[in-house]
């Protein structure tokens, strides 16, 4: 990280010195300037908030200061002002949950525009797929299931997308912190008051959020038949998502130039790093082991789009290689059914950014497609539908 | 139900929240104006998307779970005309796209629309009001002064027949003359 000169310093200070106090954390002026007009505008709009006598200036400017040198020494400004912004709704943030980032907010908005028809690669908005069982008494319904859902932004986010144009149309949350799903709770709760979400429409409309772990089979087994009363028998789930822990052990504990000093110092390692105790895949690096366990879930699940994101190129040539492994896809396969979503998969890639990602299968090197501009954020898999959910079929 | 029509609900409602309202709406939170802003003509849209060139700032750092940024400004530019707009107004990425595209459809508004344009209008509506507003007060205070002076059913406004009250606008109402009673 390179050092920041005491000229900048100089110059902020005599700006405001609040701005001094922000730049360790900001690294730059510009973004200190940002952040201290967030932060007052944050501080005067919650200070009206309290009945009674309006606060005196200095009471505010006293609180001002002391979220700057919070926010200073490095705090998230999320845990600080304890809200982040996702799409149309207003998260609430809280140290132990993992701060909802704006690639993950890019491809949430992404597919709920892909599963409407309404982005340029319209095939998703096909789902829910006719090869339906015939006793399903909701024909045209959509499910979806994210996993380890931290503050719920991606399911949050998502039926937010969706609701309106969706009149069937189940959304489950999970995560195996009960931190995570009470915070996400609150978010559903906050959102639905403030009007950034509507109600959803029972019976047809469900949302809930669940703890679970998605490595206890049980608890998987379990997903099948939750939420939706009003059907008979188990039932699947049309979209899995997920953004899991995708760090590698050796990025978490040295840096590597790649981890911010903020997440690392205050970020909650289990959502970003998988822990000793998961179970370990042949073949399959650490950091990559939940992208291996939800592929088997969402394969027992039924799903027909999966999504995750994941943390580099590299590690999206990985799960595709998974993905090839365990569906024993052809090579023309692996092209068709996968995608690679850059940070922004709506804008137009630029310089060399739409070249497909290598993907080596077997004796043969595939080519996935790659959509939209910045560093490579998102996998998406259409796997195939299966008639029948079956949990008694092992993979690995 | 539209963005500004859940806004004027909240503001009935108590529950109206600043910096949503400043994002989606640019406007001061408990003004009247957002009254006279459904009278108004409504705002320009954005052009197509085809006609946008959009960016970002091109991090150098790894992005997704670990790197936790804060802001997300967003740059446009309109192929056609060149016009150039940024907004890192908010901390959503999302919202500051948004933002862009209403400052950029404003922008080409009164560069094609001139007088016209909604603008114009918003800000002619908010100089008579300003105006109204230090007449009313200029009016009270000389009264309270002048308290010794016949009162007398003012036929004609003194304000009127001067045309510059340290008020530099142009087109300024208050020269058409005492018929003109809107403004009071």
């Amino acid at each position: 990280m390179p050092r920041i000169l005491p000229s900048l310093f100089r110059k902020a200070r005599t700006i405001s010195p609040h701005l001094g106090t922000l730049l360790p954390a900001t690294r730059d002026l510009p973004s200190a300037l940002n952040e201290l007009r967030w932060i007052r505008e944050h501080v005067h709009l919650t200070a009206t908030g309290d009945g009674g006598n309006a606060a005196s200036a200095a009471a505010l400017e006293k609180r001002v200061a002391a979220l700057c040198a919070r926010r200073g020494r490095g705090v998230p400004l999320q845990y600080v002002l304890g809200t982040q912004p996702f799409g149309t709704l207003d998260l609430r943030c809280r140290p132990g949950v993992l701060v909802p980032r704006a690639e993950t907010e890019a491809w949430v908005l992404h597919l709920a525009d892909r599963l409407k028809g309404r982005a340029r690669d319209a095939d998703l908005s096909s789902l829910p797929d006719r090869r339906r069982r015939s006793d399903d008494q909701e024909e045209g319904g959509l499910r979806i299931v994210d996993f380890c859902t931290g503050t719920g932004c991606v399911a949050l986010g998502l039926f937010a997308g969706l609701q309106s144009t969706h009149p069937h149309l189940h959304v489950r949350g999970v995560d195996v912190s009960t931190r995570a799903v009470n915070l996400a709770r609150e978010n559903l709760r906050i959102n639905l008051e403030a009007g950034n979400l509507a109600a959803p429409l029972a019976p047809k409309q469900s949302f809930a959020f669940g703890q679970a772990d998605v490595f206890d089979d049980e608890a998987m087994r379990g997903l099948i038949n939750t939420g939706d009363e009003t059907t008979r028998g188990g039932r699947g789930y049309d979209v899995v998502v997920a953004n899991p822990p995708y760090v590698s052990r050796d990025v978490w504990a040295h840096g590597r130039g790649d981890l911010g000093y903020s997440v690392r110092k205050y970020e909650p390692s289990l959502a970003l790093v998988p822990g000793e105790g998961v179970p370990s895949y042949e073949g399959c690096a650490h950091e990559d082991v939940f992208f291996a366990r939800l592929l088997d879930v969402a394969g027992w699940l039924g799903a027909r789009v999966v999504l995750f994101e994941v943390g580099d190129e590299a590690q999206a040539a990985r799960v595709l290689q998974l993905v090839a492994r365990k569906m024993a896809w052809r090579g023309d396969e692996i092209d068709a059914r996968c995608e690679v979503w850059r940070d922004w998969p709506d804008l137009p890639p630029t310089d060399g950014e739409a070249v497909p990602l290598r993907v080596e299968h077997g004796k043969e090197s595939r080519n996935v497609p790659v959509k939209g501009s910045g560093k490579v954020r998102s996998v998406l898999i259409k796997p195939d539908v299966r008639p029948h959910v079956n949990m008694s079929r092992q993979s690995l | 139900m539209s963005s500004l029509a859940r806004h004027f609900q909240k503001a009935i409602h108590g529950t109206f929240d600043f910096p949503r309202a400043a994002a989606s709406l640019q406007l001061a939170p408990f003004s009247t104006s957002a009254l006279a802003l459904k009278q108004m003509p409504p705002r320009p849209k954005p052009p197509p998307d085809h006609e946008l060139e959009e960016s970002y700032l091109k991090g150098s750092g790894p992005g997704g779970q670990k790197i936790n940024k804060t802001s997300s400004a967003v740059q446009l530019k309109h192929i056609p005309t060149g016009i150039v707009v940024k907004s890192q107004a908010t901390r959503s990425r999302s919202q500051n796209r948004k933002i862009a595209r209403q400052v950029l459809a404003d922008k080409l508004d009164v560069m094609f629309s001139g007088e016209q344009s909604r603008s114009a209008i918003v800000g002619e509506v908010k100089r008579k009001k300003a105006a109204s507003a230090a007449k009313k007060s200029r009016r009270k205070y000389r009264k309270l002064e002048g308290a010794e002076e016949a009162p007398a059913g003012d036929a004609k406004d003194p304000e009127a027949a001067v045309p510059t009250d340290g008020d530099s606008d142009k087109g300024d109402p208050h020269t058409k003359g005492p018929a003109d009673s809107s403004k009071s």
